[in-house]
């Protein structure tokens, strides 16, 4: 089995958070791989710190065998890495088709004829069906649509892992479905996703593979089904370890909720 | 789930072939008429007001391709202005005892002068963002004033400069200076056309909209928005040396003057910031009206006044400018001429259908 992308020991801390702790995890080409955790325990970081967005304290990150730690997202995303926001980012002053276009610089010259065509273009946006509004300015999509505009900009670039922070957040049913629909079409083509997702019927749904995160380190792998019923990840979501664990700890489990939304503001 | 055999993206209605041949023709009866003018229109009051305006158009443009295309508000472009103007002064009156058109030559050597001063500049002020950048740009304004008070070899100081007077007669002294900026004015306009066609210039709107996504989506970033800052250094930097030559002399309050930063801004914001057209159709009614305000109201800076009465009703009435509001209105209109409230079509069934028909949100913000 070939690692695509490895994460080793990494650590970050904003300030006095630490909201990296040793974080280790890999994700296996053609695989789906789901990463949950409450919230504030590092998941979001874990990406940006992967695409490049922050530079990590320490610790490693691999892609496919190139160490891509501290580089910028530019360089990550060149390498193959596709990566969607929790809060969604288009373009919002740029029709459907530009959002898309606008990453042709990020793929090998002799590519981007071939990838960014009208038609391809198109072709992507019907895909994630949107083709009719082609022309409109994605400011004027619902959250739900601009996710799936994120995804199709991404897919553009045939990235060879695609991470995907909280694809089925704040979204209506039938786009849940639709989005999971996508994911295990593409994975059958041979892309591979790491997802951050807090909706468990839709990370059982489509991940081969998941990764429980807390307080900033990965607790627990495993098939979906097994991770579910693991004590140690049953104590992270409901809190049992604040009992177990000196008073300290319940402190910074408590400042940790906030990780998430500051590293956001960061972005 | 049927899939359509070929996708085709809906036409936006102003792009038909009928109305681009109209938009085409009225794009070349313009231009003759605008080389036409100073033929008719002889009165030597009326040309110069023309040429300041044909400035104005340059700089304007300029600054939007900038400021206009990547949101990064500069409001020192006076810098690249004076830098070209006292370039020009300098070369023309080491070369040229006499003027002359042949001093026109050295029009484009002060764009390159001032674009690669605008190297440094934007190397230093495209490190901050929003707000910074905009203080930034300011200071550098500032700094740069200040040198062409103190630097007298270069700029003889508060003394001024005096530059080589063509010997042309009275009448047709203004046009050609006309004829000068109505080509840097073309070319600045022709450039920023280009700049906005180009996948270049979709990199930038992408800065401005999100521009850390672009560059995870491997845009530049750094590289395009300097490369474009540059750009408009050169064309503003054109426009400074043909008004220094116009005026046949220079000071430092003048070649670097606050006012022009400001007015810059308001030409794009009035005509539409990110527009081609917007900031010609801007400097078009600013300048003239500006000129107007300064010989009828003369003494007291009520004239500015006036000036900052009409930018703050631009802002309150237009904020998307004139160009984006009449094309937006004209689309509406045109669009339901074409499909009269028709906008359910045959909607294909499996997911993309219910997507599709869960935004009726169409015509959100068609103000571009």
């Amino acid at each position: 089995m070939n690692t695509l992308l490895e994460v080793s020991n990494l650590k970050k801390t904003f300030g006095g958070l630490q909201a990296l702790a040793d974080c280790s995890f890999s994700v296996e080409a053609g695989k789906v791989t789901g990463l949950i955790g409450p919230n504030g325990s590092g998941k979001t970081t874990a990406f940006n710190v992967i695409t490049g967005y922050e530079r990590p304290d320490s610790g490693l990150v691999r892609v496919a065998g190139i160490d891509v730690t501290g580089a910028s997202p530019g360089r990550v995303c060149g390498l193959g890495v596709g990566r969607t926001f929790q809060l969604t980012r288009v373009f919002a002053r740029l029709t459907l088709l530009e959002n898309i276009q606008v990453g042709s610089r990020g793929v090998p010259r002799g590519k981007r004829k071939a990838l960014y065509s009208d038609e391809r273009c198109l072709e992507l946006l019907d895909f994630v069906g949107l083709s009719r509004m082609a022309t409109e300015l994605a400011g004027s999509l619902s959250y739900g649509q601009r996710k799936l505009v994120e995804l199709a900009t991404v897919l553009a670039q045939e990235p060879r892992v695609i991470l995907l922070d909280e694809p089925a957040g704040g979204i209506n049913p039938t786009l849940i479905e639709q989005m999971a629909e996508r994911i295990r079409q593409l994975n059958k083509d041979g892309v591979t996703f790491l997802v951050v997702e807090h909706n468990m019927e839709f990370v059982m749904g489509i991940c081969d593979t998941v990764a429980v995160m807390e307080r900033g380190s990965v607790i627990a792998r495993g098939e979906p089904g097994q991770v579910r019923t693991d004590p140690r990840v049953l104590d992270a979501y409901l809190g049992g370890a604040l009992d177990d664990e000196p008073p300290a700890a319940g402190i910074s489990l408590a400042a940790t909720g906030t990780t998430d939304a500051g590293a956001e503001e960061e972005l | 789930m049927v899939q359509p055999a070929t996708i085709a993206a809906p036409v936006d209605p102003l792009m038909t072939p009928t109305l681009r041949v109209t938009r085409r023709t009225l794009l070349v009866v313009s231009l003759l008429a605008t080389i036409a003018f100073p033929f008719i229109f002889t009165n030597p009051a009326v040309t110069s007001v023309a040429v300041f305006t044909l400035l104005f158009v340059g700089a304007a443009s300029a600054w939007n391709m900038f400021s206009g295309y990547t949101g990064y508000m500069a409001l020192g472009n006076a810098v690249f202005y004076g830098c070209g103007a006292y370039f020009f002064a300098n070369v023309s009156n080491h070369f040229g005892e006499r003027g002359g058109v042949n001093l026109f030559a050295f029009v484009p050597l002060a764009g390159l002068f001032a674009g690669l001063v605008a190297i440094p500049v934007g190397w230093l002020a495209l490190r901050t963002r929003r707000h910074t950048f905009v203080v930034i740009t300011i200071a550098i304004f500032f700094i740069f004033q200040l040198l062409a008070y103190n630097l007298t070899s270069l700029t003889n100081g508060s003394s001024g400069m005096q530059l080589p007077i063509p010997p042309w007669n009275a009448a047709t002294y203004n046009t050609y200076f006309y004829l000068a900026a109505l080509v840097v004015a073309v070319a600045a306009i022709a450039l920023s056309w280009a700049v906005k066609r180009s996948g270049f210039g979709l990199e930038l709107l992408a800065i401005r909209d999100d521009e850390d996504r672009a560059a995870g989506l491997g845009v530049r970033t750094n590289r395009v928005k300097l490369a474009t800052f540059v750009l408009t250094g050169f064309v503003t930097g054109m426009c400074g040396a043909i008004y220094a030559y116009y005026l046949g002399s220079i000071y430092p309050p003048f070649a670097f003057e606050a006012i022009f930063d400001v007015t810059i801004a308001l030409m794009a914001f009035l005509g539409g910031l990110g527009s081609v057209s917007g900031p010609v159709v801007g400097a078009l009614i600013i300048e003239p009206v500006q000129q107007y305000f300064t010989l009828r109201f003369t003494g007291g800076g009520l004239s500015l006044i006036l000036f900052g009465v009409l930018f703050l009703a631009v802002i309150r009435f237009l904020p998307d400018g004139i160009v984006p509001s009449l094309g937006g209105a004209l689309r509406r209109r045109l669009n339901k001429a074409r499909a009269p409230g028709v906008e359910l079509g045959p909607v294909p069934d499996g997911p993309e259908g219910s997507i599709s028909a869960a935004a009726p949100e169409i015509n959100g913000g068609l103000a571009r």
